[in-house]
Formats: structure tokens, C-alpha cells, sequence
């Protein structure tokens, strides 16, 4: 169970003078239960990648098999794509549109064939998970909530349809510090049930804290893959990459350049911190 | 330059779910301002108001000497205060880079000789120097937000208003944009009001108001607001990453000479300790 990512190649505007080639023969796979995060500057073919995963977007080389079927095949049914694959776009509040949150989560079921009660029980799961109490906004508009409830309203109704695959495109931008925490927590938390994430985004400290895996595009092309302390390690690529490094990370170079002896793989504030703590309680104790 | 008391508002008209609950700013004349707070606090109806986007409900508010009860200021208010909102893509009138900047010029009435200066003038403060044929689809973010500044820059307003303009942004794009806010303000001496989410952003402002549920929470300067753990807590936002160490080794038993607000703080206290 994966998804697996054979040279694919994705062109726009193929044969006008405007052709880029956004996505230069990719190959990667994605087990199942991973969380992957994708990193890499504006313009590197994030978007493209996770939009050709999705189906959203025809390819023009390779293959893209989704649990060992070919979801670009003239035989395969897109429905079970649509089913197993979720995908949250950037600032999916600008996507909702029914007159009141219960509908407007339960858009996805419809003709998926669940009973009513069925639709009813999931739409209450979603809303739970992201945070809200089902009795208390099931009737209200979706269009008068803040933006950061918009969101989770948002993700709720691509959690409904509860794929096996979760993709997130930039969904913490816009956020504030708790909201961000909230949000990853509420992804760990899926992810650890079972659910494969693939998320996007340009925070280096989120990444390093909360992903298991990067993997980094520059200019259609896929330049590094493994994990955040393994990437982050690599300063002068990163920030040669224009990612930068996590401030966890940082610091950490910072005080090794003042002679101290940190470990290039403390990426995250923990590491950082344990690090920090063992230097400052040794110096104590040698005095 | 901007004084506003007790300023209440709320989106329907009703009492009950007030957007701004008596909320009270001062910013003086080229100082750079950081106004923080959690979602949905009130900080982007706040400003809205410097340039009456939102027509003040109740309380007082003056900017650059002009009453903005006073329908009659509104075209000078929207002169004085010139505002770049969080996403670079719906911003732009224009197909063409210079043409977008001198959008504002030619609404104002500007001459047509005095345009081209204005413009080249405005790209060349935020470094956008040489891109004045392309097209703003083809920049990256940060030039695009760079782009946007300019427009604003252009029309030559004393007080510039930021909403999160580095929050789309890769971490190259926020570096650009920071680095010419910074420059605005220490060259130009442009009056700033700042709204982030990045609380290492706050830094380097003059001064810092945290806001929570309409309500202006408190203020003063970064070291004492940044630093101090309840009120950031109560405000619902996390401290800087040298603050959380610092308190972290305390509660460990290791107190660092000082609470230091950056990375270059922190190394010094902690080579201090060694």
C-alpha cells in the first residue's frame, strides 16, 4: 500500500513559448502511515506534484500508481482515487459554500452510498476531530466563522469522506502560533491512526518538529529526500535551496561556531535544548 | 501621528459580538509599531480603520491629524496611510509591473511627467529596480509583495500599514520583504504599523501591543513584552525561541545572566555562563 511516483514528468503550456517543465522526472514512493513533508521555494513544482498525486492534472511521462493501480490508466475507476485520496488546497476557506457547516461537510458523502445516519455519524466525527462541538455549529453559516474556524471547517469536510491518503498544501500559513500547534496536532493525530500525510510547507520549524520525512523539489527536480536531521544537518544546502533551517537549528550553529559541541542533527527546540542543558550542567559541574 | 480611544466595533451592529472592544493605540511619529494577537483578535479591523476601510461605530480616532469621524478626510486619510495586505495575488490591477505601481498615481490625479519618477523612485526603494516590464504573475512572492509596496510607496504616504504581509511567504520572500520594511523605516523614517503572526518579526519594532478578544491587552517595548511569559501566555502566543529556552533552563536550575531576545543574545549568555 503506497504511493509510487515513477519518472514522472509534468509540462505547461507544452509547445507555446511560455512551456516550463514543472516537474522533471520524479520518482519516489510514499508507504502507507508516513508523514511526509515537502519543502522547497516558490515555484519548485510543490503545487504540480501533489496536484499530478491527486489526478488532478494530466502528466506527460511516467507513471503514478496509488496502492499498485495506475490512477492515469484508461481502465482505472478515479472514483476509488477520490476515496482514498484527500486534499486540503491552500486557504481552503475560500472553498466553502453551503448555508450552513452541517452541508457544507457533508458535500463530499454525497453519492458515496452511505445511509443517512451513516453521513450524519461521519459529519459529527469530522467536526469532533478538528475541534468543534457538533451541536453547536451544525446549524451555523460557515461564511460568518473566523478564519481560522473557516479552516477547520474546511479540512473536516475532506476528513469526512475519511481517506487513507491526506494531502496538505501550505495549511498553516495565516495561522497564529496556538492555531498552528492545534492543526499539527490534530494532523499527528491522524497520522498516528493510521493516515498517510504528504503536507507542503515553507516553515522549516514545523517541518523539523512535526515531519518524518522531507523531501525537498528545486526547479522541478527532486534534490534531497530523507529526514529532518539528516536535511537540516546540511546547513549550507539548505540554505543554498533557499529553505533556510529550522531556529532550533540556528542556534544550534551559532553556538557551535562559538566553539560549543552541538550536534549538527539537533533540529527541533528538544534536541536543541538537551544539547544546550548537557553543555551548560557539564561546565557546572567541572568548576 | 495615530491616536485611537476606546475604539469599539462589531461586523453586524450588534453589542454582542464586538471585533474591537475599547481598544486604545498610540504610534508616534516615525516609529515602527508590532500589533500581535491570536486569530480573529481584532487586529485587522483595528487598522482598517487608519484609513477608514471601516467607518469608525464608537470612539475616537485621529491620524495625522485628521478626524476619522469626519466623512470629509476620508481621501486624505486613504493618501496618508498607505496598507499591503497578506496575499501578493489580490493586489494587482495591472499587467505590467510599473503600470500597477502608478495605478494609485493616476486616481490621485498625479501629472503624467511626474509619474515615471514617482514610479522608478518607488521600485528602486524596495529593490525592484529593472522589473518594471514584467509581468507581476511571472515574480516570485516576495518580489510580488515587494511590488505591492511600491504601489502604495508611490502615492508617498506618511504611515504605512502592514497585515501579515510576510505570512505567504518562502523563508527568501520574508527575508526581502523585512529587510525593506526595515529600510523604510530607518531611511525614510516612515511611520509603521506591523501585524504578525511571526513573533520574532516583533523584534526589532520600536514598540508592541498584544491584543485578545478586541481588546488592547498591553505595551511596551520588545524586551518587556517578549520576555514576559503570563502575559504572552494569557495572549495566546508562544515566546521567541531564545525567551523559551531561557525559561526552560531555569526551571532546570540554570539561570543565564540575562533574558536574551535573539540568537545572538542567547549565544553571548550562554558563552557568558561557560
Amino acid at each position: 500500500m503506497s504511493i509510487e511516483i515513477r519518472s514522472v514528468c509534468c509540462t505547461y503550456g507544452s509547445g507555446t513559448p511560455f512551456e516550463t517543465k514543472a516537474l522533471k522526472n520524479i520518482s519516489l514512493t510514499i508507504e502507507k502511515g508516513e508523514f511526509v513533508g515537502i519543502m522547497g521555494r516558490t515555484g519548485c513544482g510543490k503545487s504540480t506534484l501533489i496536484q499530478a498525486i491527486a489526478g488532478l492534472i494530466p502528466i506527460s511521462g511516467g507513471q503514478l500508481l496509488l496502492d499498485g493501480e495506475d490512477i492515469n490508466a484508461k481502465s482505472y475507476d478515479r472514483s476509488v482515487l477520490r476515496r482514498k485520496l484527500g486534499i486540503v488546497f491552500q486557504y481552503p476557506e475560500c472553498q466553502l459554500f453551503e448555508q450552513t457547516v452541517e452541508k457544507d461537510v457533508a458535500f463530499g458523502l454525497k453519492h458515496s452510498g452511505l445511509s443517512n445516519n451513516e453521513v450524519h455519524d461521519r459529519v459529527k466525527w469530522a467536526l469532533s476531530v478538528c475541534g468543534f462541538d457538533y451541536d453547536k455549529v451544525c446549524k451555523l453559516s460557515p461564511l460568518g466563522m473566523s478564519g481560522g474556524e473557516k479552516r477547520r471547517i474546511a479540512i473536516a469536510g475532506v476528513l469526512a469522506v475519511k481517506p487513507e491518503y491526506l494531502i496538505l498544501d501550505e495549511p498553516i500559513a495565516g495561522l497564529d502560533p496556538l492555531g498552528r500547534e492545534a492543526f499539527l496536532n490534530l494532523v499527528t493525530g491522524l497520522n498516528a491512526e493510521g493516515m498517510t500525510i504528504i503536507m507542503i510547507s515553507h516553515n522549516a520549524d514545523c517541518m523539523a518538529e512535526y515531519a518524518r520525512r522531507i523531501i525537498v523539489l528545486d526547479n522541478g527536480e527532486l534534490v534531497t529526500d530523507g529526514t529532518p536531521q539528516e536535511l537540516f544537518a546540511d546547513a549550507d544546502k539548505m540554505r543554498a535551496l533557499h529553505l533556510g533551517v529550522s531556529r532550533s537549528r540556528e542556534l544550534g550553529l551559532m553556538l557551535t561556531e562559538k566553539g560549543f559541541d552541538i550536534s549538527p542533527a539537533a533540529c527541533t527546540y528538544a534536541e536543541l535544548f538537551s544539547a544546550v542543558y548537557g553543555i551548560l550542567k557539564g561546565g557546572g559541574s567541572d568548576e | 501621528m495615530i491616536t485611537a480611544k476606546d475604539l469599539t466595533f462589531s461586523y453586524d451592529y450588534s453589542n454582542s459580538r464586538r471585533s474591537l472592544d475599547n481598544a486604545s493605540i498610540k504610534v508616534k511619529r516615525g516609529e515602527l509599531v508590532a500589533v500581535l494577537g491570536h486569530n480573529g483578535c481584532g487586529k485587522s479591523t483595528l487598522i482598517k480603520h487608519f484609513n477608514a476601510l471601516l467607518e469608525v461605530q464608537k470612539g475616537e480616532l485621529t491620524v495625522a491629524g485628521l478626524d476619522a469621524n469626519d466623512e470629509a478626510n476620508t481621501v486624505k486619510l486613504r493618501r496618508t496611510v498607505g496598507m499591503v495586505f497578506q496575499n501578493p495575488d489580490t493586489q494587482f490591477v495591472s499587467s505590467i509591473v510599473e503600470e500597477d505601481v502608478a495605478f494609485g498615481l493616476e486616481n490621485y490625479g498625479v501629472s503624467y511627467d511626474e509619474i515615471p519618477k514617482r514610479v522608478s523612485e518607488a521600485l528602486n526603494a524596495v529593490d525592484m529596480t529593472g522589473y518594471e516590464k514584467r509581468s507581476p504573475s511571472m515574480l516570485s512572492g516576495g518580489q510580488k509583495q515587494r511590488v505591492a509596496l511600491a504601489g502604495v510607496l508611490a502615492v508617498e504616504p506618511d504611515i504605512l500599514v502592514f497585515d501579515e504581509v510576510t505570512s505567504m511567504l518562502d523563508p527568501d520572500g520574508r527575508r526581502e520583504v523585512l529587510s525593506a520594511i526595515k529600510r523604510l523605516h530607518e531611511e525614510k523614517r516612515k511611520t509603521i504599523v506591523m501585524i504578525t503572526h511571526y513573533i520574532d518579526e516583533a523584534v526589532f519594532a520600536d514598540r508592541v501591543y498584544f491584543m485578545h478578544n478586541g481588546k488592547m491587552l498591553a505595551s511596551g517595548s520588545p524586551r518587556e513584552m517578549l520576555t514576559d511569559l503570563e502575559l504572552l501566555k494569557s495572549t495566546g502566543l508562544t515566546p521567541p525561541l531564545p525567551v523559551r529556552m531561557y525559561y526552560d533552563l531555569m526551571e532546570k536550575g540554570i539561570v543565564l545572566p540575562f533574558c536574551p531576545l535573539t540568537n545572538e543574545e542567547l549565544t553571548e549568555a550562554i558563552c557568558r555562563l561557560k
